[in-house]
């Protein structure tokens, strides 16, 4: 049973009270749950593993962190739709660069491409250039790429950067695409 | 357009046959040609290596050219002029070292000294433009389709087949090919700047990129040596055409494969969309029946390339009508197939293609059709496509799918010091 069903069964269960709340619940349901584990797996044993064509090991589970960054391209593949994103630094005036100089560039795995469709997640609405803020289980051997798993994703708006430290979701006129907030530090 | 200092030769009427004469609606389909259709393919000037770099007798060649230019975007001026490609149609320049594909030649087109001692094609020869823009009166795919849709509406239609009623397609077809000669789209009948000519700005000069690396430089990138995709406009040319049909009354199927596979389905009596908004390598169709005459609208597909022929956009969509053609006997001899494409970002204008896909025999008889699971055999070391042995240890540099990994192969290894156009990342912050 993988830290991602896990998310998602305790996603299923967790439905009343504001959304950032239900995200620290969910967090919190990962650890101690065992009757979501024992649902998922009576539920992952009646749809089959749909989706489950590689394994997710290679994710932290236990963390989940905040990208706020510039959308280089999104790729719309069949099984895992991607995101390609420049991260900003802390102060948000810059991009993220690696040793050489190069903007450093995070892919950002995501589920089947029409489920991203379905969030409203494709080239138009997310094209070069754009703002976001998204959460992901970061790969554990610090290789700059992640899973989404169930976080939020915001898009900020047109002219707009959040605050030093901040995400999307801090700024005016920012919208959510798809279910789930961002994890909080 | 074309420079008018050399004297091309269109083909003459076209004899007439079963095939390749679709019913004409006015205005809406099955339009004829003026010229001999399939086009011959422009020959070689001369073979042998006395030809090398000769250029015909009354022909004066540029002083920079393809095959002697040293940065060939500062050759833009040229690009239009049939001299610039030694009067070479593009898949001659692409064959410059082969006999084609899966064909090595001892004697190869380039030379003894290439690129410089490259061989010259027939100036004489060009399929007429007007046989390749589009003969009808649309700008998009929709307008057609509507327009298509409208004119069945008037007879009664769309025809709403059953099992009992519909035309009985299912089976394996071929390619038709009188005399050899084969549609404009696999770019053997035409000279480079009558192809540039149907191309935007952008388009062109990536067409032109194209060329040179395949000519020039040698270094290939087709989609199947690398296992990528071959993209919706591979049907009409050498690769995975959908040469299999099943037929029912909700969806025609239209498969093949060869080095990839291509997947197509037909929904009679749809609407878009037929699904979330994810382009799709061979696009979303739907269509319907006038009579025994299938008429389908493609879109929602993705950007790519072919070699040796121009990229497409997301923009691109695609009218088909396929017709069937039966001998005297009222057996089914094959399906004409004509298809117009629409790709605003691309294309001038929309561009006509007539193919004929010959009956072969059912499903009852043929061979399996096989499904393609591409296993990597090349990789690119110094921007070539090359073989690998197990074992070996290459460095490796992975490419952007969706931003022409074609030519950021060629921008890193062969495009050193020209002055390409600045296309530098830019994405707001330092």
């Amino acid at each position: 049973m993988t830290m991602k069903n896990l998310f998602k069964a305790a996603a299923r269960t967790t439905v009343a009270g504001p959304r950032r709340t239900a995200s620290a619940t969910i967090r919190n349901a990962v650890a101690t749950s065992k009757v979501a584990a024992a649902w998922i797996l009576s539920t992952t044993l009646l749809t089959g593993l749909a989706h489950a064509h590689h394994s997710y090991s290679m994710y932290d589970g236990a963390v989940y962190k905040v990208i706020t960054g510039v959308i280089v391209r999104i790729v719309p593949n069949a099984a895992h739709f991607e995101m390609h994103i420049v991260p900003l630094n802390e102060a948000r005036d810059a991009l993220v660069r690696d040793e050489s100089g190069d903007p450093q560039v995070w892919v950002v795995q995501m589920e089947r491409a029409r489920e991203a469709a379905e969030q409203g997640i494709n080239r138009e609405t997310f094209p070069q250039g754009t703002i976001l803020s998204v959460g992901l289980h970061p790969r554990r051997d610090g290789v700059p790429a992640g899973d989404r798993g169930d976080a939020g994703l915001y898009r900020c708006p047109a002219d707009g950067v959040p605050q030093p430290g901040l995400h999307c979701d801090s700024v005016q006129g920012s919208n959510s695409f798809g279910p789930g907030e961002l994890p909080q530090g | 357009m074309l420079t008018a200092t050399l004297a091309l030769v269109a083909g003459v009427v076209s004899p007439v046959s079963a095939q390749l004469q679709p019913p004409h609606v006015p205005g809406l389909r099955g339009a004829p040609f003026e010229s001999l259709h399939p086009p011959p393919d422009v020959r070689s000037h001369g073979d042998g290596p006395e030809w090398d770099g000769r250029s015909p007798e009354g022909i004066q060649p540029l002083e920079t050219d393809l095959f002697t230019s040293r940065d060939f975007y500062l050759d833009r001026d040229l690009w239009l002029d049939p001299r610039y490609w030694r009067c070479n149609s593009p898949r001659q320049v692409t064959d410059m070292r082969s006999g084609g594909p899966g064909v090595a030649v001892a004697d190869a087109r380039i030379g003894a000294y290439p690129p410089a001692s490259a061989r010259w094609g027939d100036c004489t020869m060009d399929w007429p433009r007007e046989n390749i823009v589009s003969p009808y009166p649309f700008e998009s795919a929709q307008a057609h389709y509507e327009a298509l849709l409208a004119d069945a509406q008037s007879r009664g239609g769309p025809t709403d087949h059953t099992y009992e009623s519909m035309p009985r397609w299912d089976g394996v077809y071929s390619e038709h090919l009188p005399d050899g000669r084969r549609i404009w789209t696999y770019v053997r009948a035409n000279q480079v700047p009558t192809i540039l000519s149907l191309l935007t700005p952008e388009y062109r000069e990536r067409f032109v990129q194209q060329l040179y690396h395949e000519g020039v430089t040698a270094a290939h990138q087709w989609n199947a040596s690398y296992c990528r995709p071959e993209g919706f406009m591979r049907q009409w040319a050498t690769g995975p055409t959908p040469n299999h049909m099943v037929v029912t009354p909700d969806v025609v199927l239209l498969l093949g494969s060869t080095g990839d596979n291509v997947s197509r389905t037909v929904r009679i009596g749809r609407e878009f969309p037929l699904g979330p908004n994810v382009p799709q390598w061979y696009g979303d169709t739907i269509g319907f029946w006038d009579g025994d005459a299938l008429i389908a609208w493609t879109a929602n597909v993705q950007a790519w390339t072919q070699h040796t022929s121009w990229e497409f956009s997301y923009e691109l969509e695609a009218i088909e009508i396929f017709t069937p053609v039966h001998g005297d006997d009222g057996a089914l001899l094959g399906l004409d197939w004509e298809t117009v494409i629409y790709d605003p970002e691309a294309l001038e204008e929309p561009v006509r293609i007539l193919w004929h896909r010959t009956y072969v025999e059912g499903w009852d008889t043929s061979e399996r059709l096989t499904f393609v699971e591409c296993a990597f055999r090349y990789y690119p070391m110094d921007g070539f496509a090359t073989q690998v042995a197990p074992g070996t240890v290459i460095e490796y540099r992975i490419p952007d799918l969706l931003d022409r990994p074609w030519a950021q192969t060629w921008e890193e290894h062969f495009e050193q010091g020209m002055q390409r156009p600045d296309e530098e990342l830019d994405l707001g912050f330092e």
